[in-house]
């Protein structure tokens, strides 16, 4: 079987390649219509992107809360819960590790960026939980509950640093901002690479290893199976014993975890201090960053970073070119399409070549008719 | 038939297929598939899941296209392009899977998608559709909602929404699987008279003496081939299944016959023994609707007790019970003694109660899983499959390859998707799973729903196994042939109320029909 899996996972590679490629077609003609040199746009996507040190450490600091969010939000796919609260997770468990953070920071290094992170995973956690308790307790729909709890975290979040009991730092003058203190230096992420314009920080690693997690919650775990089973046929996974309600709520903790430590790696990692709005939308993009990879944690790294790097290549393309930043989610929508419409037709090629393993090896053609 | 359609003799076939080939990669799913189809006739098209009916069905419907071969209606070769251009052609079927709307009426069910004019008189389509059912028969409220009806009411929806479109040929895929026998007889009725019309019509079934019953000649497909046509007055049913099957097969009567013998044989030195399941004033409420009515019952180790009855009487609801997955809102069910009315699905496995469920689909199997895991779905948690909350991969491979060989699971590895097996291949791995632990109680809901003959005998055989082995087996179909041929005992549910249980040599279809009808007297009751 190996062998198949591989022969299918180079498949996937390769339509996925050629779907990336034909959306920077799309993005070229685009650029064109604008009337802008094509080779000095692409040109700039790969310099803010890749181009250098700095580019790189850009490129890895976006791509890590998309990863996060993504990580949450196909750990409760695979649970048949859809789940669109990311960005108010995020919100949420960004809040709480600053709080921890700012009240932590007295405490002799990592003890108080390890608080920060377990609060920020906790705080997501709680919020997902919440909208999962709904769904188990009350029979709310997720999608809605989800949607409509990032309203509220967002609205919580931004409360906390227009309150000068809460989060705001001490204002002095009327032009303060409402915006927390600016954290300590032991309670930050620590960057990977010291004295250098790369700046990329620790989140990336927690990211990567996160994704591995999933993985191995997913594929190799009892607590991964029964998640699958709930996700495919709830009805069995209860016969199989599988507390269907508690485990909703807690996969729902879960994922709001993963994305409470988006905007944790956010916040610790880049920002320093709690803004109001300080997302720009990551907790959705990060929802398109599962889409693009089919639901696999591996594919998430990857797509992660393909959307890192062309968030970071558009700031460039903007200055560089001057066509809107916003072509880049022009890109990055064309990218989407262009990856569901490839699925579609992978999904059939491989049912056809499945139907050939299958025949082949049972010596009995007709019984794979039903399949058909 | 004595009112056999008046036409000419020279007239051609109003349907004919020849030499049919449809390749899908890697298998000839249709290899020179021939169907002769004359007006006044009712042709059966017999074979086993995968022999290729369906992919027929499907060439003849428009929804794929024959690599070879050609379709002539009326003597003139045509093209099927869609199943539009199929209706068109006067070709209509009555699917297997009804295509029904629950919130329309009757009516607007036969409507939908011919409406032709985007106004329309509701009163006016109700008469044209009330009219149509009175003719053939077909006892309909062309006002009630589709949602309310029975199972074989909507079938009838589905039999009017084809004949209003007046169709010269309408094939029927498997329509008897759902019905009770009144039912199927008054649906043979109905398939008489369009025959009696001069149209053809086209019975698709695995189930031989539906076929010698009204038919009046039988197609055998056999692995995409046919096998042959052949007047159904000149053929027995042991004939044909060895026909269908390529081999020998014991036809349940067989099998049961065989059972029974070593079962009287036994008898004297192997008493049926202790009670084992005791349902005692088993009530279940849905808010204020009643699933289960006091059922009182009891199954002893080493016996078969049927429970006859329409689906939808509560059956459902007690095949939940004895999962676990619902509670009884009063009364007990103890097991070997042990109430295990508040006792969630591990408890109730742990007490050796396995459920093979009705709908294997819903409740049986997880589709998108792979053959291995779903062997393993009720004891992931336990050694040797995991350690400590890890999978153990290769153990869960080595359990899937074993019980696979040893049910006859026909697949290429543990690792392929239960979704990809036929039908009677995936009730085997259900089998598997249920069958491997430890047996006390055998909950068999339809167990042979949709299977062909080969895997019915298969089934039955380990369902008379597990009762030789002294599980106490309860056996719930709405097939009376199969509740007649297996059971020690039949008792018979009507709206969640057990009618009567009767004893072998008393259960009679004559005793039972009124029954599974909701007619009881008053000497029903005392017994």
């Amino acid at each position: 079987m190996s062998a198949v899996r591989l022969r299918r996972s180079l498949i996937i590679v390769g339509v996925n390649g050629v779907a990336l490629a034909l959306a920077l077609a799309a993005t070229a003609g685009i650029v064109a219509l604008y009337d802008k040199p094509v080779g000095a746009a692409l040109k700039a996507l790969y310099e803010g992107s890749l181009g250098s040190a700095f580019a790189l450490g850009t490129t890895l600091n976006k791509a890590t809360p998309l990863l996060f969010v993504a990580l949450a939000f196909l750990v409760a796919q695979r649970a048949g819960l859809v789940s669109i609260g990311g960005e108010g997770q995020l919100y949420v468990g960004g809040t709480a590790a600053v709080a921890a953070a700012l009240a932590f920071d007295g405490l002799p290094r990592p003890l108080g960026l390890v608080l920060a992170l377990v609060c920020g995973f906790a705080g997501g956690g709680l919020w997902g939980a919440l909208a999962g308790w709904l769904r188990a307790r009350f029979e709310v729909n997720e999608v809605i509950a989800t949607l409509l709890l990032n309203f509220v975290g967002i609205a919580v979040s931004n409360l906390t640093v227009q309150e000068p009991s809460l989060l705001r730092e001490p204002v002095t003058d009327s032009a303060s901002l409402p915006q927390s203190p600016l954290l300590a230096q032991v309670v930050r992420l620590p960057r990977l690479v010291q004295d250098s314009p790369n700046r990329v920080h620790l989140g990336i690693v927690l990211a990567v290893l996160a994704a591995v997690g999933v993985g191995v919650l997913l594929r190799r775990t009892v607590a991964g199976f029964r998640i699958r089973m709930l996700g495919h046929n709830p009805a069995m996974a209860e016969r199989a014993g599988v507390n269907v309600a508690v485990m909703v709520v807690l996969v729902m903790f879960l994922s709001g975890g993963l994305a409470g430590l988006a905007g944790t790696s956010v916040l610790l990692g880049e920002q320093y201090r709690l803004q109001p709005e300080f997302s720009p939308g990551f907790g959705f993009d990060g929802i398109a960053v599962a889409l693009l990879a089919r639901s696999t944690p591996g594919g998430a790294v990857a797509a992660a970073l393909l959307f890192g790097a062309l968030r970071a290549g558009g700031l460039r393309l903007e200055a560089a070119v001057q066509v809107p930043q916003a072509l880049v989610l022009v890109v990055q929508g064309v990218i989407i399409l262009a990856v569901a419409a490839t699925a579609y037709w992978v999904e059939r090629t491989l049912r056809a070549r499945n139907t050939v393993e299958v025949a082949g090896a049972t010596e009995q053609p007709a019984m794979v008719e039903a399949t058909a | 038939m004595t009112d056999s359609p008046v036409r000419p003799p020279t007239a051609p076939p109003l349907v004919e297929l020849r030499g049919i080939v449809k390749v899908f990669p890697g298998v000839r799913a249709n290899d020179g598939v021939v169907l002769t189809n004359e007006a006044g006739e009712v042709h059966g098209l017999l074979g086993e899941n995968g022999a290729g009916k369906t992919t027929l069905v499907s060439i003849l419907y428009g929804l794929e296209q024959p690599d070879e071969g050609t379709i002539a209606v009326n003597g003139t070769a045509v093209r099927i392009e869609s199943p539009r251009q199929a209706l068109s052609r006067g070709i209509a079927i009555v699917q297997q899977h009804f295509a029904l709307v629950p919130t329309l009426t009757v009516a607007e069910n036969v409507l939908l998608g011919q409406e032709g004019r985007p106004v329309f008189s509701a009163a006016r389509v109700e008469a044209a559709v009330g009219a149509l059912a009175e003719t053939y028969g077909l006892a309909l409220d062309p006002s009630a909602l589709v949602g309310e009806l029975s199972i074989g009411q909507r079938q009838r929806v589905e039999i009017l929404k084809c004949l209003y479109r007046e169709p010269q040929v309408v094939v029927f895929d498997e329509p008897t699987t759902v019905l009770i026998p009144e039912e199927i007889e008054r649906l043979f009725e109905t398939v008489r008279t369009l025959a009696s019309e001069g149209r053809a019509v086209v019975l698709i079934t695995h189930k031989l003496d539906e076929l010698m019953a009204v038919t009046d000649r039988i197609s055998v497909l056999r692995a995409g081939r046919s096998v042959g046509t052949f007047a159904t007055a000149e053929v027995d049913p042991p004939g044909l299944a060895r026909l269908m099957v390529g081999r020998e097969v014991k036809l349940r009567s067989a099998v049961v016959a065989r059972a029974e013998d070593v079962q009287l044989e036994e008898h004297a030195e192997h008493e049926v023994g202790d009670v084992v399941l005791d349902l005692a004033g088993v009530t279940v409420l849905d808010g204020s609707t009643v699933r289960l009515d006091r059922i009182e019952l009891t199954v002893r180790a080493g016996e078969v007790v049927g429970l006859a009855g329409v689906e939808g009487n509560g059956q459902r609801e007690l095949v939940q019970l004895m999962c676990g997955t619902r509670r009884p809102t009063s009364g007990t069910v103890r097991v070997g003694g042990v109430d295990l009315s508040a006792a969630g699905p591990l408890r109730w496995q742990a007490a050796g109660v396995r459920v093979v469920t009705e709908d294997r689909h819903a409740t049986g199997l997880v589709l998108d899983m792979s053959v291995g895991e779903n062997l393993v779905t009720d004891r992931i948690h336990h050694r040797p499959f995991s350690r400590r909350g890890l999978l153990s991969f290769g153990q869960l491979l080595q359990h899937g390859r074993r019980l696979m060989r040893e049910f006859r699971v026909k697949a290429p590895s543990p690792a392929t998707p239960a979704r990809s097996l036929s039908g009677g291949n995936q009730q085997r791995v259900v089998l598997a799973r249920e069958l491997s632990a430890d047996v006390r109680v055998l909950v068999a809901a339809q167990p042979t729903r949709g299977l062909d003959v080969g895997a019915i005998e298969e089934v039955t055989e380990r369902v008379v196994a597990a009762r030789d082995a002294g599980a106490a087996v309860l056996l719930i179909s709405s097939d009376l042939a199969e509740i007649l041929a297996l059971s020690d005992r039949v008792a018979v549910i009507h709206r969640g109320r057990l009618l009567a249980v009767l004893a072998q040599r008393e259960a009679t279809l004559e005793r039972l029909g009124p029954l599974l009808a909701g007619h009881v007297d008053v000497a029903e009751v005392a017994s």
